[in-house]
Order: structure tokens, then sequence, then C-alpha cells
């Protein structure tokens, strides 16, 4: 009998050390972590998910969304995820403190979703993504979650409802019929527009590394690039994507742009101000579409950040100088009465390369 | 004291209780094959079979993960642990009645768990989705017919205790703990952040290498000696692969999170423990392989082929696990096919192969009739290698491959994804015949228990009915 105590007591022992190394000591070290107040916007960090988004974990968390989709970040030096474009820094064990449970992934047959809020902030996008995954990358391998919508016949002389789902004209269904997102759909989208990883929320210093450095010594972040790559993802990524690649037909590209590379600061600067209208080339393709103007929203300083970080991002193939704060000014005064979007004509009227300091 | 029972009537005393266990798992065999099967093909043609929400690939893929794990391999190895449990104390199975009521229960919560997840009550902690009354089901039913088993073995007519009894002992209470203790601490009462998914892994893992490992082992350590008509020549060796397993297991599930949210001091203990599974393996291997040369030509039987098979994928295993630590720190191997590979090759190469023999074994004595059809049961033997072989090399070399490509930033993530598929397509096939081999057994299953009911249950009706006729004929 005292034999089969000591089995049964050592086997405990043996299977418990993994559990004291894995589970009882992190619960120590880490389990009393809280909420953090982020001296950039005075709020509390995780920040706490609306009704909606809370209602869209649960959807995500019924149909498996993690078994091909990874909610987190590792940095640079473990992977190219930050490379990829899928996020401003790696994840840290607080992002996930509000988490129950935390759906990490372990395998990615799409793309990274832990700052899925910071790269896409239309909720219409991701629908459609979610009705047709095909409509905008033609091999994507995720599966339609169409079960997420309705399809509704229009009564004749009434007009499609605010919420109706805007699909491009080659998949729109025929006239008098309205496709609407479920409720379920509109709580998945709130949660995937949630989820962001705070860029200004470091535990320790930014592991954020340019590209091709090594690890040691280890090179300050810097302040501009850093603010640019904010601005980027909050006011540009929405339409150009956070890989800068644009939507084939729809918004341009900024990688490899012939309009960025080697032109000078004068016309990519006017653009950001007072937006653009009109058929214009990029790359060989003819995009005909409207930038919005962002006078009244950015500073001089946030656009030559925002214009310094796209025109020197070597990943995308950019090797534009940078453009500084009084460039900007300078520009905008002498634009100060413009009131109306730039067209492309206009603009290849500034001579080439026109600003170029030597 | 009594006299030791024979094994004509231990196995009697196992016939309805454990074969009622191999029936249901052989049940589940077939539909978490049908699961994985469709989820494989998901994978590379999304739109298969249509848009539906029980169907979408999340769901299928939990599902036939709890089928797998909860149905088949935690149901055959329950009954290979009353039996093995019974025949090696030389007494009769203690608490029959219990057991199949017990058993009964375990199916339903399997069912529970399997169509909990497919309508969307997965809990979200990968391997523990079932639904919780589905968990609390199956620990009730655990606690019963783990609680037969442990009164089979106190008592024991045999003296002294073997290899098999103690692994089926470390089995037997591995599983209640660990079990409790991930449920408790990643579904019922979670932790915060980050590491209820740590509890979860940890869980998983031991789950995994502890509850289905040492069941497997047991079954190659009663197996082969048995086929081979060669004992265990080093009990010692036999021992030290049982502690140092007990040791490591439970470090290695966490590396699959090595660099994410994670703090590093965490999810490093996993592959290094990913890496020191190397060592388990080796010993039981190097205690086990004496046995393979042993026997007559004769004694070559589809039996000791599953076994070898069984201890081939558990070599196999190992090694993997080796690359998959060293991988998973490099950054190579992670999030790829390549963990596939290794949970493949453990899961339906080792636990599978060796509860299939172990079930081709166990039958024909708890019902004392041949298999109707030996032709399946070679059958099945090699369709079973070939997928097993198939997942080892596909999904290890396509998994290095992905993770060469996904860390390469300027190669587009459709491109890394689209280069991978072949090899998911190479894992649908094997997919595919592993379920054609389970077929073999469920038909040749299904042709035993009509014969057995012919020649069991005919009889005793027909002698019940036997004064009714002569009364209606008066």
């Amino acid at each position: 009998m005292s034999r089969g105590i000591l089995f049964s007591g050592g086997l405990l022992l043996a299977m418990g050390l993994s559990w004291c190394c894995l589970v009882l000591t992190p619960h120590l070290r880490i389990g009393s972590e809280g909420t953090v107040r982020l001296e950039e916007t005075g709020l509390e960090y995780p920040l706490g998910r609306s009704g909606d988004a809370v209602k869209g974990a649960a959807v995500y968390r019924a149909h498996g969304c993690f078994h091909c989709h990874t909610q987190q970040l590792r940095s640079t030096a473990r992977g190219a995820d930050l490379r990829r474009g899928w996020g401003s820094r790696p994840s840290l064990p607080r992002d996930c403190l509000r988490e129950t449970p935390p759906m990490l992934g372990q395998r990615r047959w799409g793309p990274d979703l832990a700052d899925l809020g910071g790269r896409q902030t239309n909720a219409q996008r991701l629908l459609l993504r979610l009705y047709d995954p095909r409509w905008d990358s033609a091999r994507s391998i995720m599966p339609a979650y169409s079960h997420l919508f309705t399809l509704r016949k229009l009564e004749s002389g009434r007009t499609q409802a605010a919420e109706t789902l805007v699909l491009p004209p080659d998949l729109a269904p025929p006239g008098g019929v309205e496709i609407r997102p479920r409720p379920e759909a509109w709580a998945l989208a709130a949660y995937l527009l949630s989820l962001r990883l705070e860029p200004a929320f470091f535990e320790e210093e930014p592991k954020m590394l340019p590209e091709g450095a090594s690890r040691w010594p280890r090179p300050k972040p810097d302040p501009v690039l850093a603010q640019g790559r904010r601005v980027y993802g909050t006011y540009c990524a929405a339409c150009h994507e956070s890989n800068g690649q644009g939507l084939p037909g729809k918004f341009p590209p900024l990688a490899g742009s012939d309009w960025i590379n080697g032109r000078g600061h004068e016309r990519v600067v006017r653009i950001v101000l007072d937006g653009l209208q009109g058929p214009i080339t990029v790359r060989g393709q003819v995009y005909d579409n409207v930038m919005l103007p962002w006078r009244d929203q950015l500073s001089d300083e946030d656009i030559a950040a925002v214009l310094t970080f796209v025109g020197g991002h070597k990943p995308w193939g950019n090797s534009a100088p940078p453009v500084t704060p009084d460039q900007v000014r300078a520009v905008r005064a002498e634009t100060r009465d413009r009131a109306t979007y730039w067209t492309p004509e206009e603009l290849l009227a500034i001579p080439d390369g026109a600003g170029l300091t030597p | 004291m009594t006299t030791p029972a024979t094994a004509a009537e231990i196995d009697r005393s196992c016939r309805w209780p454990v074969g009622s266990l191999v029936l249901g798992a052989v049940f589940w065999l077939v539909m978490a094959g049908g699961l994985a099967l469709l989820a494989a093909i998901k994978l590379h043609a999304p739109e298969f079979p249509g848009d539906s929400v029980w169907l979408t690939y999340g769901r299928v893929q939990a599902a036939a993960g709890q089928a797998f794990m909860f149905g088949f391999a935690s149901l055959a190895g329950l009954g290979t642990a009353a039996w093995l449990t019974a025949r090696l104390s030389e007494t009769r199975l203690v608490g029959g009645r219990g057991f199949f009521l017990a058993g009964g229960f375990w199916n339903l919560g399997v069912m529970f768990a399997v169509l909990g997840v497919l309508l969307g009550h997965s809990t979200g902690v990968e391997g523990f989705e079932a639904p919780g009354p589905a968990a609390v089901l199956l620990l009730a039913s655990y606690l019963v017919m783990a609680a037969g088993v442990l009164l089979t073995f106190l008592r024991r007519q045999a003296r002294g205790t073997t290899i098999v009894q103690e692994y089926v002992l470390g089995a037997l209470l591995s599983f209640p703990w660990v079990f409790m203790a991930a449920e408790m601490m990643a579904v019922w009462m979670p932790l915060r952040g980050v590491l209820q998914t740590a509890a979860g892994a940890w869980g998983w893992r031991s789950l995994l290498l502890l509850w289905l490992g040492f069941l497997g082992l047991a079954s190659l350590y009663h197996l082969l000696p048995g086929q081979t008509a060669t004992p265990v020549r080093r009990p010692s060796l036999a021992r030290a692969g049982f502690w140092t397993l007990a040791l490591v297991a439970g470090f290695s599930g966490i590396h699959r999170y090595h660099g994410g949210a994670m703090p590093g001091w965490m999810t490093r203990q996993g592959w290094v423990g990913a890496v020191l599974l190397a060592l388990p393996v080796a010993i039981v291997a190097a205690s086990l392989s004496p046995m393979l040369s042993g026997g007559s030509r004769g004694s070559r039987t589809p039996v000791r082929r599953f076994a070898t098979g069984a201890l081939a994928a558990l070599v196999l295993f190992g090694g993997l696990s080796v690359v998959d630590g060293l991988g998973t720190r490099s950054g190579v191997t992670q999030f790829t096919l390549f963990a596939a590979a290794v949970d493949q090759v453990y899961l339906y190469g080792f636990v599978g192969l060796a509860l299939l023999g172990m079930i081709y074994d166990m039958i024909p004595r708890l019902l004392d009739l041949e298999w109707p059809a030996p032709g399946w049961v070679r059958a099945h033997r090699l369709l079973a290698w070939s997928a097993v072989g198939l997942w080892g090399v596909a999904h290890a070399v396509g998994g290095w491959a992905q993770g060469s490509l996904l860390k390469d930033p300027s190669i587009p993530f459709e491109v890394v994804v689209h280069r991978s598929l072949p090899y998911a397509r190479a894992g649908s096939i094997a997919h595919g015949l592993y379920l054609l081999g389970s077929l073999a057994l469920a038909a040749n299953l299904i042709r035993m228990l009509g014969r057995a009911i012919r020649i069991r249950v005919f009889p005793v009706v027909g002698a019940w009915l036997k004064p009714l006729q002569r009364e209606e004929r008066a």
C-alpha cells in the first residue's frame, strides 16, 4: 500500500512540476497585472469593449475563427509579422487582460488579426470580406460567411436601408434586392475593429527595429517615423491599405508609386492638403476616384511625418527624401485660398522634381 | 483469498462493459475521420460543401479533434485499461454494470461536445472546446469507470505489478487531475489574460502525452512482448521512460505561443520541453526495440504490425518534436503545417495505431470469435500506415517550406498560403486513407457483432421462447 502512495504521490509531483512552472509561477508573477493609464490619451489600457464588440467576440469564438487567424504579433527578431504590416509593435501580456478566453491561435491560414483595428477602420469593408472574401483578393482561401447576411426584396418605391451592404458593381445583386448584414455580422465587425494593439503602450522599450538593423546595439526608434506610422494607420490605411498597395481599380498604391519617388514633395503635400479628383495614372493603372482633403485635420508636423514615413519606407520600395514641417508650412501658405480638389493635370503642371532639396 | 480467475472468465466479465466502450470508440473514430476529412478539404476548397453555419472550418476542425480525443482515443483507452488491468491482476472486472452505464454517459458527453462545437457553443480554449455540461458529464462518468479499474487492481490475485499495470495506473491517475485543473483554470474559473491560454496549453499537452501517451505505451508494452514472445528485458528502462515522460510532458505545448503575447520566460520552457521530449521517447524506444526482431515468421500478425507502426510513429514524433522546438525558437515552424505534422504523427500514428492494435487483439478474445474478414484488417493496417507516413512527410516538409516563406516579408501572404496548399492537399488524401481504414474496422466489427448475436443471443432468446411456442401449439 505504501508503494501505491509513493507511486501516486510521485506521479502527482512529477506532473505538477510543469504546472508550477507554466501556470502557478506566471500567475504569481503577472496574475495581478492591472490596466495602465496612458499619458498620451488619459485612457486605461487595454480599453473595455462596447456591447456590440463583446457579442462579436462570441461570434468569433463560435465560428472558431482562431483556427486560421492568430492574434499574436511577434517581434521582428522572431518573424516578419510587423514587416508584413500587421501591426506596429509586438503583442504583450497586458493586451489580453480583458479577454476570456484570449483567442491567440496556433495556425496562420489567414493574416494575423491582433491589430486589425489599427489597419482597418471601415466596417463595410470587413463585412464585404465576410460576405465574399474573393471580392478584392481573388486567391483568398477564406470561406464566404454569407449566412451572416440576409437577402431582402426591396418593396417597390422604397430606397435601400442605411445598413445595406454596399457591393461593388460586379457583385451587386439584381435590382430590387438588397443584402443586409445580420446583427451577428455587425457584432463581428465591431469586435474585429476593436482588435487594436495601442502603439502608444509599451511595457518596456519598444522592440521595433528598422529594417535590416542588427539586434545589438539597439537603435532608438525615430519619433518622426513612429508619428508618421501612427498618422498613416489612422488616416491613410483605410483606403491605401496597411501594406501601401491600395485596392486594385479603386485606390492607387503608395508602394513604389511614381508620384512619390523622385518627384519632390510639392505635389504630394498639395494632394494631402486639398485632396484629389479625376483620373490618375499610378504604376501604369488608371484610377478614377476621390481623395478627401486633410488640411483641417492634420498639422504640418503630421503631414511631414506621414510623408516621410511613406516616402522612405523601404519595404514598399520607396526611397523619397524626408519632408520637413517647414516645407509643408510653405505649401500650406501658398495654397491658402484653394477650396477645391486638385486634378492630376494641375499637379502635373508643377515641374518634375520641384522642391527637391539638392 | 479466492483463487485467480481464468483468462476465459476474465474475458467474459469484460465482454459487454469493454465491448460497448470499443463499439463507441469505433463509432467516434469514423465520425472523427469524416469530420477531419471535411475540414482538411475545406482548407483548399473553401466553398465545399456550400456555406452552412454548422460546417464552417473552425467548427468542423474543433469537432473532429474532440471526437478523436474524447470519443475514439479515450474510450478505446479506457477499454484497454480495464481489460489489461483485469487480465494482469488475474481477477474479474469489478463493477461491470457501472462500467456499461458510465460508458453510455461518456458517449453522451462526447455527443454533447461534438454537437455543441458544431452548433457554436465552443469555449474557445483549444483542446477544451467542449461546452461546460459536456465536460462535467465526461468527468463524472470517468470517475465511475476509473473507480472500477482501480478496485479491480486492488483485488489483484497476481503477485507484484508489471510495467503495463504501472503505465495504466499512471494514465488513470493523470486524467482527472489534468482535466480538472485545465478546465478549472481555462474555462470554469478562468485566470487572467494569457494565463488562461497557458493553462489550456499545459492541460491539452498533458492529456495528449500523459493520459493517451501512458495508455499507448501500456498497449505497446502489452502487445509487443506478447506477440513476439520476448519479455521486457530491462524493466528499469521502461520505468525511466515513464518518469521522464511524466516530468517533461506538460512543458512542451506552450511553445506554440512563443514570441507573441506570452512573456518569453514562459514560452522558452515550452520549446526546451519539446526538445527534451526526445529523451523519454528514446528511452522507451530503446526498451521496446529488442522485441521488434523477436518471434518467428508466423508471429508477424496484423496486430503486431499495428504495434510496430505505433512505435515507429512514436520515434518519428520524437524527432519531429525536436525540430519543432528548435524551429519555433527561430520562428520557422511556428503557426505552420509543421505543428499539424507533429500532432498527427503522435495522435493518429502512435496513439491511434497502438489502440487499434489493442482493439484487434482484444475483441476476438472478448467475443470468443475470429475477425470475419482478416483481409480487411491487413488493409486497415496498410491504409493507416500510409496515412501516417504521408502526414509525417508532407506536413513536415510543407510546414518547413511554409515557415521559411512566412519569414520573408517580401513574399505576399497570399502567395505563402497558396504555395503551402499542395501539402495541405496531401494531408487531405491522408485523412481519406485513414478514414477508409477506420471504415474497414467498423464494417468488420459490425459483421462480428452480428455473428456474436446470432451465436450467443439467439439461442438464449430461443430458449426463453420455447415454452411459449409449446403453449401456443397446445
